[in-house]
């Protein structure tokens, strides 16, 4: 575009739109909740990519006595197989992490296209698409993860799955309802009278519109899926062993508590911080976007 | 020379936002006498309601006193107690809103609610109480009050609930009633008769009013004088006759020259819009408040401020060159061209006897019952030509402009577009349909998606059809833009940055993106200002007559179509009751609906206070829709059995003007008719704000 283009007027107006959307983020941030959850998940993030050269040792690594209490040499003492906790929470990171914005992404994609579509369509299509979709909704989400994983099998990609798979519902319902309420605006009935075709629609009409609630649920919806990533790994379905996973040292640890705690204690310590910050980021996002 | 029963002096009212202190009313000074009728008039934002609730002694949250005090009976509202105030609302002091369903609770029956009035201020014995709040839902002309105790909000009308709050108003008697926009929500005959109550509870009561109003023909009708505000202040005070013969402001004559005016003969005039917006008052100018957008403005306006001057003719202005502004106003409005008429035209749009209904569920979803909003419409579009369809809300013209346009589907009846029939919905038509025929909407909140920048919005139509090559796209958007009047800086912002009028325009770009045949307006200025409007309305003709586009103009306002229409369909209840060229019907003879609408319409002239029709009633369900001429239920002219019974014929006046009714129209007896009527209506005229 030419530079002319760029002109701006004389008139007082606000900013634009994408400016403002971005200006609320960053005045979200600046409350004193949400700068504690913003230190304490960014820590967690430097801390993820970081591991290699913060871990002392590999995260499988055998390099000590089994189960001791801290020392010079491992700063969080060592696990029931003589490993690193320290080195094991640090990699451990990197699984939550990583997975935790996957699932969410994978999700927030498909629930998004789900609920635009059957709102968008309405009809016939909306209600069974709808009934089914409240079926899940009505599953209590660790259910579907067990249902899920016991069908196919622990690994950190069908963890990403069954995660995914269990927040699509949830997604679909929050953008359906949006876009019930966008549909009759003015603009989308300007744009049918265009003969605009339904990809149009969705995805340059609507899905603009609906990126406020999508991006609040997103950022609650990872912390649950960080929570979702340890149960599982407590419960054994996982990141298989000898990966370090939050959930599953927890799960090893309890057997060990009476001896030392300090296998239990720390990534319990680390999933639930991390959980706690992102709530916390989350919510005064919520709140700035609602205004 | 009584005591005035509410005096302002030099009252500045602030209030603090994020932007800073907005100075919402500066030094207004005002005095109203008991008994006395006065109005307040200006545009959105011009500080109006702000005055009316310090009136009340609530200036709201954020808001402080800068100056200045408001005496009532002797006493600074603004220095009491709250609860003094507590006992002073609603005994003394009495305020009505535009929106009476958030005056009334809808859990209480009306009985309670104006019992508890009673109650408050103890003003009759316990056991009169019911006796006291029957009499006055009798006064305020409810029939069956008894029956109205009992009933709950939901159960009324809009006018039924005005009417129940005015009664609530002036049952603890008070002396003075401060409303603000009664009538804005309510259709035009029933507004008509709100007024009409007005004048008389005042006569009965000896209230005096503070009308609040942006309709400058429902100011004319009962004020007796009048303040016009802008931006905070007072800039013209003066009794209504003077107010709207004589203006001396040149922002009151802007307000009078921008309004859609009826005048006969056919010779339009241009509406002559206010250059500009009204300030957001943060940044107060040293000099005149309203320069920026003055036509008569010199350099000494923008240094001083002027001060409120008192006129020859008593009036009070805020302008240091009124006395040249008398001389030159009002007529400042230059006459038009007159629009040539190729009556060889042919046909765009013809719309045979179509119906559209649709189902309600009722009662938990049992009983599915058929809304007849359009029931059997013929009509036919020239090209280049204008057709208005007017009616009140629930008439069926906004459900008839969607289906033409496809976003309502026909029950039956054929819609020949272009030569082609186009009965599909929307989805399913043809890309050149969808090119040829386009839509503005009414609201301009909504017409924009907020997501895209006003240079796409406009550009896609011309994207989608291929109109310009992809490389002229960018001039061509700022060649539509500039044509409704919006500079090429525009392209990049978004909608929530642009003005309800600018947005309006974007609209209107739009949908002449794509060169259409036909474009519908649905009410497509009823939500603006009316200085607004009348740019809206210029550049809209504009575009049409460039174009050579026809128009199908939605609209309840009957100024505004008068001012553009070639020609007019009257509906009501889903039926056509009258169609012809936009003069026949305005000059006569009518449809008794058409009547109605015609004498409703609040008339800018004070002295044209005569007699007028009135509807009695409201309109009746189009689910069950009365039998015969469903107008037969409220026609003041009905002939009895046979409009109850028999579906009317339509009669053919000549020059196309058709009126579907059971009286005569032909010959003498037309003009009998017309002299019994006695309407005054060929000076009515729409004025709104």
């Amino acid at each position: 575009m030419s530079a002319e283009f760029m002109v701006g007027q004389d008139e007082n107006l606000a900013h634009s739109g994408g400016v403002k959307f971005t200006q609320s983020f960053i005045r979200a941030l600046s409350r004193p909740s949400a700068a504690v959850g913003l230190a304490i998940v960014s820590f967690w993030i430097l801390v993820a990519i970081l591991a290699p050269l913060i871990a002392p040792y590999g995260p499988n690594d055998l390099v000590g006595r089994a189960l001791q209490s801290p020392s010079a040499a491992f700063l969080l003492g060592t696990d029931d197989l003589g490993r690193d906790v320290l080195s094991r929470v640090v990699w451990g990171a990197r699984v939550v992490l990583v997975l935790a914005p996957m699932a969410v992404l994978i999700a927030e994609i498909a629930g998004a296209l789900i609920g635009l579509f059957t709102g968008y369509i309405g009809g016939w299509v909306d209600d069974v698409i709808m009934r089914i979709n409240d079926a899940l909704i009505s599953f209590p989400a660790i259910l579907l993860y067990l249902l899920i994983i016991a069908a196919l099998g622990p690994s950190k990609t069908n963890v990403v799955i069954a995660i995914a798979l269990a927040s699509i519902p949830g997604i679909a319902r929050i953008v359906r309802g949006v876009v019930l309420d966008l549909r009759t605006r003015s603009f989308i009935l300007a744009a049918r009278l265009r003969g605009e075709r339904l990809w149009y629609m969705l995805l340059v009409e609507l899905l603009p519109n609906a990126r406020g609630p999508v991006i609040v649920d997103a950022t609650l919806r990872i912390a649950y899926a960080a929570f979702a990533i340890g149960t599982l790994g407590f419960l054994g379905l996982g990141t298989p062993p000898p990966d370090p996973d939050w959930g599953g040292m927890v799960n090893q640890g309890v057997k060990w508590l009476s001896v030392s705690a300090w296998m239990t204690a720390v990534p319990a310590i680390a999933l639930a911080s991390l959980v706690i910050g992102l709530n916390l980021l989350a919510d005064s996002l919520q709140s700035r976007i609602k205004q | 020379m009584t005591h005035p029963l509410l005096q302002v002096d030099d009252l500045s009212i602030s209030y603090a936002t994020e932007g800073g202190w907005i100075r919402a009313v500066r030094n207004v000074s005002l005095a109203v006498n008991p008994r006395e009728i006065f109005g307040l008039v200006g545009e959105s934002g011009c500080g109006k309601s702000t005055l009316a609730y310090a009136i009340l002694g609530d200036l709201g949250e954020g808001g402080k006193r800068d100056t200045g005090r408001i005496l009532f009976q002797n006493r600074d509202l603004l220095s009491l107690s709250s609860h003094e105030l507590r006992r002073l609302r609603g005994a003394k002091i009495a305020m009505v809103h535009q929106d009476p369903t958030a005056a009334l609770t809808p859990t209480m029956k009306i009985g309670v609610q104006l019992a508890e009035v009673l109650h408050i201020h103890a003003t009759v014995p316990e056991q009169r109480t019911q006796e006291r709040c029957i009499e006055m839902l009798a006064r305020v002309h409810l029939s069956d009050a008894a029956g109205v105790m009992e009933r709950y909000p939901y159960e009324l009308s809009g006018g039924q609930q005005q009417r129940v709050v005015i009664a609530m108003a002036l049952l603890a008697e008070p002396d003075l009633l401060v409303l603000d926009e009664p009538t804005t929500g309510l259709d035009v005959t029933v507004e008509a008769a709100v007024l009409d109550l007005l004048l008389e509870i005042r006569d009965a009561f000896g209230v005096a009013i503070v009308y609040i109003a942006h309709n400058l023909g429902v100011i004319a009708r009962v004020c007796e004088r009048v303040g016009v505000m802008y931006a905070g202040e007072l800039v013209e005070v003066a009794t209504t006759a003077n107010l709207f013969h004589r203006p001396q402001h040149p922002y009151t004559v802007g307000l009078l020259s921008c309004v859609p005016r009826v005048d006969r003969p056919a010779g339009r005039r241009a509406l002559k819009p206010i250059p500009g917006t009204v300030p957001n008052s943060i940044v107060i100018p040293t000099g005149c408040s309203f320069a920026a957008r003055c036509v008569y403005v010199q350099q000494r306006c923008r240094d001083q401020r002027p001060p409120l001057e008192a006129t020859a003719s008593d009036s009070l202005v805020r302008c240091v060159r009124w006395r040249e502004i008398c001389k030159e106003a009002p007529d400042a409005a230059a006459p038009q061209e007159n629009k040539t008429i190729n009556p060889a035209s042919h046909t765009i749009l013809e719309v045979d006897n179509l119906r559209v209904y649709y189902p309600v569920r009722r009662r938990f979803g049992f009983d599915k019952q058929l809304v007849k909003a359009v029931d059997g419409v013929d009509l036919a579009v020239g090209q280049a030509r204008i057709l208005a369809v007017v009616g009140e809300s629930g008439c069926g013209k906004s459900t008839l402009g969607a289906a033409i346009v496809g976003l309502r589907r026909p029950t039956s009846g054929r819609l020949i577009f272009n030569e082609r029939d186009i009965g599909k919905p929307v989805g399913r038509r043809e890309s050149t349909v969808h090119r040829l025929l386009q839509m503005i909407f009414q609201d301009h909140s909504a017409t924009l998606n907020p997501t895209i920048s006003i240079g796409r919005i406009v550009g896609r139509p011309l994207r989608l059809f291929s109109i310009v090559p992809p490389r002229q796209l960018q001039d061509e958007v700022k060649a539509l833009l500039r044509s409704v009047g919006l500079d090429k800086a525009t392209t990049h912002r978004k909608p929530a940055q642009l003005s309800g009028g600018q947005r309006q325009r974007v609209a209107i770009a739009r949908a002449f993106a794509s060169r259409p045949k036909l474009v519908v307006c649905d009410e497509i200025t009823s939500a603006l200002d009316v200085s607004v409007q009348a740019s809206v309305l210029n550049f809209l003709l504009e575009l049409q007559r460039d174009n050579q586009t026809s128009l199908l103009f939605i609209s309840h306002d009957l100024g505004v179509v008068r001012y553009l229409a070639d020609e007019i369909m009257v509906m009501y209840l889903g039926h056509v009751c009258e169609t012809g060229p936009a003069d026949l019907v305005f000059d006569g003879p009518n449809h008794p609906y058409t009547e109605a609408l015609l004498s409703a319409v609040p008339v800018p002239d004070p002295e044209a206070r005569s007699t007028r029709i009135r509807l009695k009633g409201s309109v009746p369900s189009a689910v069950s829709p009365p039998s015969g001429c469903p107008f037969h239920t409220r026609c003041p002219r009905s002939l009895g059995k046979i409009c109850d019974e028999e579906v009317p014929p339509w009669h053919e006046l000549g020059s196309g003007h058709r009126i579907r009714c059971h009286l005569p129209f032909s010959g003498d007896a037309v003009k009998g008719l017309r002299t019994e009527g006695g309407t005054g209506r060929k000076d009515s005229v729409a004025l709104h704000v």
